[in-house]
């Protein structure tokens, strides 16, 4: 310590809400793109459904379009459960580590980490899922060629992504209300109620509607996959019902973002 | 720069629905330069230093800093972008670097020119001595490490008013006098305001105090006025090692062969053989601390004044 502070100009551009998310957004993805346990939870959910493959037998189907979906499905059918598990304990980490204090002294209101972190680490989390995707697509365009790959982008956008958007804003808001253990919980019973208890168990459930998140309608109106619930519903989707799913997750996600930043604004004296 | 004016008029928190007033109708000015701030555990101290960073809102009561209201939302961030804090209880991410952290932090501060900001924060890494360590991860950071990234952290953005909460606990002997060497040549002509148990580390640093006892300043001025509270108090009082202690005040107790001298505060003379000493600002904060004075009036200083 023998060198005394020298001073610079002040600092510029001060209330850059854009630049202050984006920087909690490329931290946050660093931190937890390093833990172990969201790569072993989210590629182990995704080995265990792609183990054995649902339905039996689409694999060796000749239409790239059919066989893409119905992969799309089997990965988006529990990996979310872990994507959410895993970013649960990211909403108060900061009280855990004892940093709250710290970062509501600095000029930055909450906004921009609550969304940072909704960018950031949910876009960390999702890396395995894309990783394991970019894999499968490398192992399908070695047996059938370069055409999977547009269709696999289309329908990794179209089918898996809307969902794990949707789950990864629910789970960096809830947990502010619930705590991350009550929220996990709650996470595997709606995702199951509300995914794959279909309308045969005769209990009201969102499954088989556009309301549902595993990407039913946008697999079978686009990519001709394989229908569950919505069949049992005696329902085919339309280009429309499958907008109106993709938009009606995004829409979610949105509000519990947009919602929790107004709640916690007025709490927080930032 | 110039240092800030910090002006706190009336102010008061409570907590519990009002059943507990952590402070109690406080009013003062903060000069520039080192301000010493005393207090027992649970004084009010680190409650004080919430409300001046922005964290905590008071109750009721002000608080400007150059005539801006701190206690106003729309004009806190204001104030925030110009004031530096080291909380008691200080955390990091474990998982990041020194200069990835100072760089996240630089960035919350409105430092969002790349070119400054790493500038900036390779300029506070060298001035508290991590500069060959900045890219190690924090969590392999001894405790005296992190703590220098914390006062780093604090004056990413040359701040002018500089809340330090307890910043030399846990720290070994030398880190302690490193720290506050630091501290003092930081202060120059911005305000820094250093909480402590430590009543030494304020003696080497501060020429004002400021001593909160039950949410209330039971005394504000020079450090030497505090001293001077408990001249002719002030007693060596040496009795047999099996002997119990006396019922006064005690600031120090030493072992030796003709027995056990405690140092006492007493108005009185409290043994037929005690020897009067002259008074220290420990002396001074103990007498305080037991109502031992005469009056508790506040003796503003040179540069702090009373409002």
């Amino acid at each position: 310590m023998t060198t005394v502070l020298q001073r610079t100009a002040p600092p510029t551009a001060a209330r850059t809400w854009w630049a202050k998310t984006v920087a909690a957004a490329r931290y946050e993805y660093l931190m937890q793109v390093r833990r172990p346990a969201v790569w072993l939870v989210v590629i182990g959910l995704i080995a265990l459904r792609c183990a054995s493959p649902f339905p039996p037998g689409f694999t060796s189907t000749t239409d790239n379009t059919f066989l893409v979906a119905d992969w799309a499905f089997n990965f988006i059918m529990l990996c979310p459960i872990g994507v959410g598990a895993v970013l649960a304990d990211r909403v108060r980490r900061e009280a855990r580590l004892g940093l709250s204090d710290l970062l509501t002294s600095t000029p930055t209101g909450i906004g921009p980490r609550l969304w940072g972190k909704a960018i950031g680490a949910g876009a960390a989390t999702i890396t395995p899922v894309v990783v394991a995707w970019v894999g499968l697509l490398g192992y399908l365009t070695a047996q059938r060629g370069a055409g999977v790959i547009p269709v696999g982008l289309a329908a990794f956008a179209a089918i898996i992504l809307p969902g794990l958007v949707f789950v990864v804003a629910c789970s960096v808001t809830i947990p502010y209300l619930t705590g991350p253990v009550l929220y996990r919980i709650g996470l595997f019973g709606y995702w199951v109620w509300g995914n794959m208890v279909g309308p045969r168990f005769g209990i009201p459930t969102p499954a088989g509607t556009p309301f549902e998140a595993i990407g039913e309608y946008p697999a079978g109106a686009w990519f001709h996959g394989t229908l569950f619930d919505a069949r049992q519903r005696g329902i085919t989707p339309t280009g429309g019902e499958a907008v109106l799913s993709i938009a009606f997750l995004l829409l979610m996600a949105l509000a519990a973002l947009v919602i929790t930043q107004l709640v916690l604004t007025r709490r927080s004296p930032s | 720069m110039t240092a800030p004016n910090v002006t706190i008029t009336d102010l008061t928190v409570t907590f519990r629905r009002g059943e507990v007033r952590a402070l109690d109708d406080i009013s003062l000015r903060l000069p520039v330069g080192m301000v010493g701030l005393l207090g027992p555990n649970g004084a009010g101290k680190t409650t004080f230093m919430r409300v001046l960073t922005g964290v905590l809102l008071p109750t009721s009561g002000t608080v400007a800093v150059d005539g801006t209201d701190l206690t106003s939302r729309s004009q806190r961030r204001e104030v925030k972008a110009t004031t530096g804090y080291l909380p008691q209880e200080l955390g990091l991410y474990p998982d990041l670097t020194a200069s990835q952290f100072l760089d996240y932090m630089a960035l919350l501060k409105g430092i969002t020119d790349r070119r400054a900001r790493l500038g900036r924060v390779q300029e506070v890494l060298d001035l508290v001595s991590l500069g060959d360590v900045a890219h190690r991860k924090l969590k392999t950071y001894s405790g005296g490490m992190k703590r220098r990234v914390g006062i780093a952290q604090a004056i990413l953005n040359d701040p002018r008013l500089l809340i330090v909460d307890e910043p030399t606990v846990g720290l070994d002997p030398e880190e302690r006098l490193r720290f506050r060497s630091l501290l003092a040549r930081l202060a120059g002509d911005r305000t820094v305001l250093l909480s402590t148990h430590i009543v030494d580390d304020i003696v080497q640093t501060c020429p004002n105090v400021v001593v909160i006892e039950h949410g209330r300043i039971a005394f504000q001025g020079a450090i030497g006025d505090l001293a001077t509270r408990a001249n002719g108090m002030v007693w060596h009082v040496t009795q047999p090692a099996t002997a119990p202690p006396p019922g006064l005040p005690t600031v120090t107790v030493t072992p030796g062969m003709t027995g056990t001298t405690y140092r006492v505060i007493s108005s009185g003379t409290p043994t037929p053989d005690a020897e009067r000493v002259s008074a220290t600002v420990e002396d001074g904060y103990i007498a305080l601390m037991h109502d031992t004075t005469p009056e508790r009036t506040q003796h503003p200083g040179p540069s702090l004044r009373a409002i």
